[in-house]
């Protein structure tokens, strides 16, 4: 959505040109500066596309996009559609800005799990600079949490996910509802675990962050796994994929990893 | 009758990282040596991290297979920080 007034909210995004040849060399360099004026980049004649023009460098240049938001999506690529290097999500890089003339058409998409709430508006005022929005006002945003938050849980004998506090955590969610499909991911998020089947025969319950993973065989609990990250700040549905992924690439492997919990089973009487 | 004709869809690969972000994504086309070329940049530097990993998995997500080097014809890739026996 584009329009030709001047934005009075603060922006989301930085434009910003770099020097340095890698994503998190120029990650480090950023300073989040609200309300950023892209001077280098104009309008199409068309007005349909949008060109980064390298105007101000001579020298080797790349075109950095940063946004706060998670699931927007920035596509950018050469105008001869040679060469584009995408990352998506909230870091973008193009690697290939190294001459005044080159162009770049941008355009915004959003990611599968994008929602209106996460658009933006882009707005450019009459000397072509261009500066980013929400598309909601902060009182709409908030009626929308509220709505939110009185959605009824579904009341069940197990403890479910839970509601994704974090944006990490919701990221995480994302990756792994595309990795098991949506049927394993709702059952994920009302059970509160996933369950993968090894090659050995046996069932691995794969609970989120420091749960122990249960081993099951023909039925029977007999052992609990306990594998984590060295680094607590992972969000817990990050451990899922973590053990998911072991366990699929070699069960051998994932039980070496792992603080091995045996699971004592109550002695047998023979009833003769 | 007027024939709808689809465009092929071109295949994107994923690089995902794992971090405390959740996970940042990186994808590259099979055809565009650029891409891969970053792609297999951003692979080697989030590797170099010790104790790191990288799986390669099928979009499907049935099939894991741990690598230690780029892909370039992965589905995706997943790499994942150091872990530990808790």
């Amino acid at each position: 959505m584009v329009t030709l007034t001047r934005p009075a909210v603060e922006t989301n995004i930085i434009f910003d040109n770099q020097t340095n040849s890698t994503l998190e060399d120029n990650l480090t360099q950023y300073i989040y500066a609200p309300d950023t004026e892209v001077t280098h980049l104009q309008i199409a004649s068309s007005a349909a596309n949008w060109y980064y023009q390298n105007t101000n460098q001579t020298t080797a240049q790349n075109l950095i996009i940063h946004s706060a938001d998670s699931y927007l999506q920035v596509n950018l690529e050469d105008s001869t559609a040679t060469s584009k290097a995408l990352y998506t999500d909230n870091e973008f890089y193009a690697g290939t800005g190294t001459a005044a003339t080159n162009y770049y058409n941008v355009g915004i998409d959003y990611g599968s799990a994008a929602s209106t709430s996460n658009a933006i508006i882009i707005e450019i005022d009459s000397t072509g600079n261009v500066n980013f929005k929400p598309t909601k006002t902060e009182r709409e945003l908030k009626r929308e949490r509220i709505r939110n938050n009185l959605i009824p849980q579904i009341l069940t004998k197990r403890f479910g996910a839970g509601r994704a506090s974090k944006k990490s955590e919701a990221r995480a969610r994302e990756a792994l509802r595309e990795l098991i499909g949506e049927v394993q991911f709702k059952r994920y998020l009302k059970n509160g675990f996933i369950t993968v089947n090894g090659d050995s025969g046996r069932v691995y319950q794969i609970f989120p962050g420091h749960g122990m993973t249960k081993v099951w065989h023909k039925g029977t609990l007999i052992e609990k796994l306990c594998v984590v990250y060295c680094d607590s700040s992972l969000p817990p549905t990050d451990s899922i994929i973590m053990r998911m992924l072991w366990i699929l690439d070699s069960e051998e492997e994932f039980r070496k990893q792992a603080n091995v919990f045996p699971v004592y089973q109550p002695l047998q009487r023979n009833a003769a | 009758m007027e024939t709808l004709t689809k465009e092929p869809k071109i295949k994107k690969s994923t690089l995902r990282i794992l971090c405390s972000a959740g996970d940042r994504r990186l994808v590259w086309r099979k055809e565009s040596l650029a891409e891969i070329k970053e792609a297999r940049r951003a692979f080697n530097k989030a590797l170099s991290k010790k104790g790191t990993s990288a799986f390669r998995v099928d979009k499907k997500g049935e099939k894991a297979e741990r690598i230690t080097e780029f892909d370039p014809l992965a589905e995706e890739i997943i790499v994942m920080p150091m872990i530990t026996g808790g």
